[in-house]
């Protein structure tokens, strides 16, 4: 055995790592409810969530405003999180994220329809849903065709993206103005328009994703073996990697249906939590999830606040926090060592 | 090496999570009491300059980042921009109505509605006749109907005393955006203005609201005057663009006017005026009336 | 009892046939050398007895059971594989690393118990990685790097283990670590077939030898047999000398260069052989 300190021990590490994430969670809730231009005293908060004591005004700011918000943040988040550390591992990756396979193409196609063909902007989140199914459809189509590889569900992921950018181009281009601003905002990503249904049901979403991504921690792990010898093993590594794929898209489908496309978090998170948990997946699904719900609510509190009462999209705070934390991180390391 | 990397990457998160909670318990320094109902908030840049018109200015508590007129409307508290106004900062100043535009998305208004406040959306006025219509219904809402129906008098006494020349209609192309050019069809503010000032919309018969034409097609038509509604550089580089058609009669009969962006986008009776003026002044210009 | 018989085996991609009619048996605790020429069909073989092909025609058992009746997890219990040094997931610890071997063994949500967790430090204490079991891969030497291999397809614990060129990219002394290591095993009762470029070590470690060429089983029998200069020519296309490994007694193929031949002339063939 390892003569290693308490500490040093990877397991302990990743658990306390772990732990350290589940902790973080409620606390950045509580703290970005509390943040804002009607700041809240912590102790204000907890009676009311507690006993519903207050002022109805800060009340109703917190639980119709804020709660949604920060929830919705979170939810997006970890599920976005989780799913790009499947789509790494699946297509043994380290540049790929929610996004590599169409989804979010496919949704924003299905918000652009939605916007042509109702009068007002309503249901966005059923043609989010509906377009990004219909992606997850065809890349399905594509690389069920012949010899499964991953490079053909890779191409036919990207193929997809750039047939559904173009048909957006279109949508842009015959469509009034009017009705075009509100499909861009929503392309920046935007977690404002939050209402507490939508964000509890996008909670469910990905918490019930997150169990069935971990029943299958360990094919995970076997699929980076290769193909030959997940065989050898005994896991059918083209039937895994579409289940994969269908389910991480899904749980992409349900985030960014209510939230647009937030870049940066599927791609980032993961990465940077592999630094402290290694690739096994078992660790890195609930610490990627942890710390993606961290990194998002945190983002989008200061998207919120740096402007006040404007508001910046925060896939540009996601971009730009994320950006130059995982470039000090890959300055400091000598060696991409932790994907692969 | 190995266990300083680890203390650091601790010490790091322990840092962060001290400075989230320092923030946070510092934000909660500043007072802020509870905030009855009274006053409003405008997303509407012509509800904002009509307000004021009616004497009410001094009851908006918030209007959004567009509302430029009166300039004491600048001074206002801002409450973010038409699309994504801030809930949150409109909830806080707790407001007795909220008017608004169809600009807002209705899920928007329907969350400011879910938290006990009154909207009032004032549609989207497509005629002069429209302007007369707010006007009269934000009067109503404010109490001073009386007041809006003076103003509303005063302005059309000055509509009466600007007269378009005689004759025939002179041909008109309104042009609200270059590259990709768009123009104003029937039902709109500005097809109106054109029609009252004594002139015709050639995109009026085929075309409704807001849309794109062709260049080529307004070649065809040949319209005496083009109306550039556009804002700065644009405006001098559409008018070298136009000058390049000799043919065109706007061009050869200074026909080729600009119209001030912010205020013919102004649907509201003082801009209105001032409009219609400026356009009643080129339509005589053109063909040397 | 043979471990593994395969009967008429005929197999290939995508209508390419590559492996004609091949007739083999493995005895129960043998150590078996698969060798022949790039492209003889002999990674086909392994794939045919991991069930990564299917055959076109012909049958092959592993203990008495047909392969098409056993499902690959099944499969994966009897017979592991230990592949080509390629494209590894570095990132892996090396405890994690072997860990997955126990895949075929564990049901979904069935979290690893004792007997896998022994499975896995018995795997590591025989190939003697218990000092690197908290090391990433990327951290090994290339012969500690295959030796987790090997760890990772014994902590299958099958019955049959086959060994893709093992040793082709080690040096001698890691080579013969390897292949001592794998006696040991193999004295142990652990069965192996092993795919070999070296034919010198295939003889020395491998009682028995298997030729290929051109997807036909051409010769299969001790290794004195095999390594005949008349076959090894005939199969390799190139000048080879045989003698015999004056310690260990096995065949030793020597090989000569162009320019050697031209100067010694055909008078070399006579005295030799």
């Amino acid at each position: 055995m390892t003569e290693k300190s308490f500490f040093q021990n990877d397991s302990t590490r990743r658990l306390l790592f772990i732990g350290l994430l589940a902790v973080c969670v409620p606390i950045v809730f509580a703290v970005c409810l509390c943040i804002g231009e009607e700041p809240v005293r912590p102790g204000m908060l907890w009676r009311l969530l507690t006993g519903g004591h207050g002022d109805p005004q800060t009340i109703a700011i917190i639980t119709q405003i804020r709660l949604p918000r920060v929830l919705m943040g979170m939810a997006v988040g970890a599920g976005l999180a989780m799913a790009g550390a499947v789509f790494q591992g699946i297509l043994q990756n380290p540049l790929a994220d929610p996004y590599t396979l169409g989804v979010s193409g496919g949704a924003a196609l299905g918000v652009a329809v939605g916007a042509v063909l109702l009068p007002v902007p309503a249901g966005v989140y059923l043609f989010a849903f509906a377009g990004a199914l219909l992606a997850i459809f065809f890349v399905y189509l594509i690389a069920s065709r012949g010899v499964f590889t991953v490079t053909l569900l890779i191409l036919g992921g990207i193929v997809l993206s750039y047939v559904f950018s173009s048909f957006i181009m279109l949508f842009f281009s015959l469509v009034q103005p009017m009705k075009f601003q509100s499909v861009l905002l929503w392309l920046m990503g935007d977690l404002s328009s939050a209402d507490t249904g939508q964000s509890v049901r996008v909670t469910e979403a990905v918490l019930v994703g997150a169990v069935v991504l971990m029943a299958f921690h360990r094919e995970m792990d076997v699929l980076m073996l290769g193909t030959e010898r997940s065989g050898q093993l005994g896991l059918d590594s083209t039937w895994m990697v579409k289940l994969l794929f269908v389910i991480a898209s899904l749980i992409t489908a349900a985030c960014v249906a209510a939230s647009g496309v937030v870049g940066f978090v599927g791609l980032i998170v993961p990465h940077f939590v592999r630094r402290f948990t290694g690739v096994s997946h078992a660790a890195v699904i609930p610490a990627s999830a942890l710390a993606g719900a961290v990194f998002l609510t945190a983002a989008d509190t200061a998207a919120r606040t740096i402007i006040y009462p404007l508001e910046l999209p925060v896939g540009v705070i996601t971009g730009i926090l994320g950006g130059f934390v995982f470039l000090a991180v890959l300055l400091r390391s000598r060696r991409w060592d932790f994907f692969k | 090496m190995r266990l300083n990397r680890e203390k650091m990457r601790f010490a790091f998160a322990a840092v962060l999570l001290l400075a989230l909670t320092i923030c946070a318990v510092s934000c909660a320094g500043s007072k802020c009491g509870p905030v009855r109902k009274k006053g409003y908030v405008s997303l509407s840049t012509a509800a904002t300059e009509e307000l004021f018109l009616l004497g009410v200015g001094d009851r908006i508590v918030g209007d959004s980042i567009y509302c430029n007129y009166p300039p004491e409307a600048r001074r206002l508290r801002r409450v973010g921009n038409l699309i994504r106004p801030n809930i949150e900062e409109i909830a806080r100043l707790s407001p007795e109505i909220v008017f608004a535009t169809e600009i807002t998305p209705p899920e928007v208004l329907r969350k400011m509605e879910s938290l006990g406040l009154r909207v009032v959306v004032l549609p989207d006025e497509k005629s002069v006749a429209d302007i007369e219509r707010n006007l009269l219904a934000l009067g109503k809402i404010v109490g001073r109907e009386e007041r809006a129906r003076a103003v509303w008098r005063k302005a059309k006494r000055e509509i009466e005393k600007i007269r378009p020349g005689g004759g025939p209609r002179p041909k008109v192309f309104i042009e609200v955006g270059a590259k990709p050019l768009i123009t104003t069809g029937r039902g709109t503010y500005l097809d109106d203005v054109v029609r009252l000032a004594g002139g015709e919309n050639i995109a009026a018969e085929a075309h409704t609201g807001y849309t794109r034409f062709s260049r080529e097609e307004v070649l065809r038509r040949n319209p005496d005057v083009v109306l550039m509604v556009t804002m700065g550089d644009v405006s001098r580089d559409e008018e070298r663009e136009w000058k390049r058609f000799t043919s065109l009669r706007a061009t050869r009969n200074n026909g080729l006017c600009f119209l001030d962006a912010d205020t013919s986008c102004r649907p509201t009776p003082d801009a209105f005026v001032k409009t219609i003026r400026a356009t009643v002044r080129c339509l005589n210009a053109a063909g040397g009336k | 009892m043979n471990i593994l018989e395969v009967r008429d085996l005929t197999c290939g991609y995508e209508g390419n046939v590559v492996l004609k009619d091949v007739c083999l048996n493995v005895t129960r605790g043998e150590m078996l050398g698969v060798i022949g020429p790039n492209g003889a069909g002999k990674t086909t073989l392994f794939r045919a007895v991991t069930k990564l092909l299917t055959p076109m025609s012909g049958t092959i058992t592993v203990e008495g059971a047909d392969l098409r009746a056993l499902r690959p997890a099944e499969l994966a219990r009897r017979v592991s594989v230990v592949p080509q040094m390629s494209d590894l997931p570095f990132a892996f610890t090396v405890r994690e690393f072997v860990a997955l071997g126990r895949y075929p063994h564990l049901k979904r949500f069935q979290r690893p118990g004792t007997a896998d967790e022994e499975a896995i430090d018995r795997a590591i204490r025989h190939v003697d990685v218990g000092r690197l079991a908290g090391r990433r891969l990327h951290q090994l030497s290339a012969g500690e790097k295959q030796r987790v291999l090997l760890a990772q397809a014994l902590a299958q614990e099958p019955r049959l283990l086959l060994l893709d060129e093992p040793i082709s990219h080690l040096d001698i002394r890691h080579q013969m670590e390897m292949l001592d290591l794998c006696r040991s095993l193999n004295v142990a009762g652990l069965t192996m077939v092993f795919i070999l470029h070296d034919l010198n070590l295939a003889a020395e470690y491998c009682r028995r030898l298997a030729l290929f060429h051109e997807g036909r089983l051409v010769a299969c029998g001790a290794s004195e047999k095999i390594l005949d200069y008349r076959l090894i020519e005939e199969v390799y296309r190139t000048v080879v000398i045989v003698r015999e490994n004056p310690i260990s007694k096995k065949p030793y193929v020597l090989l000569v260069s162009k320019d050697a031949l031209r100067k010694r002339g055909q008078t070399t063939r006579e005295d030799g052989s």
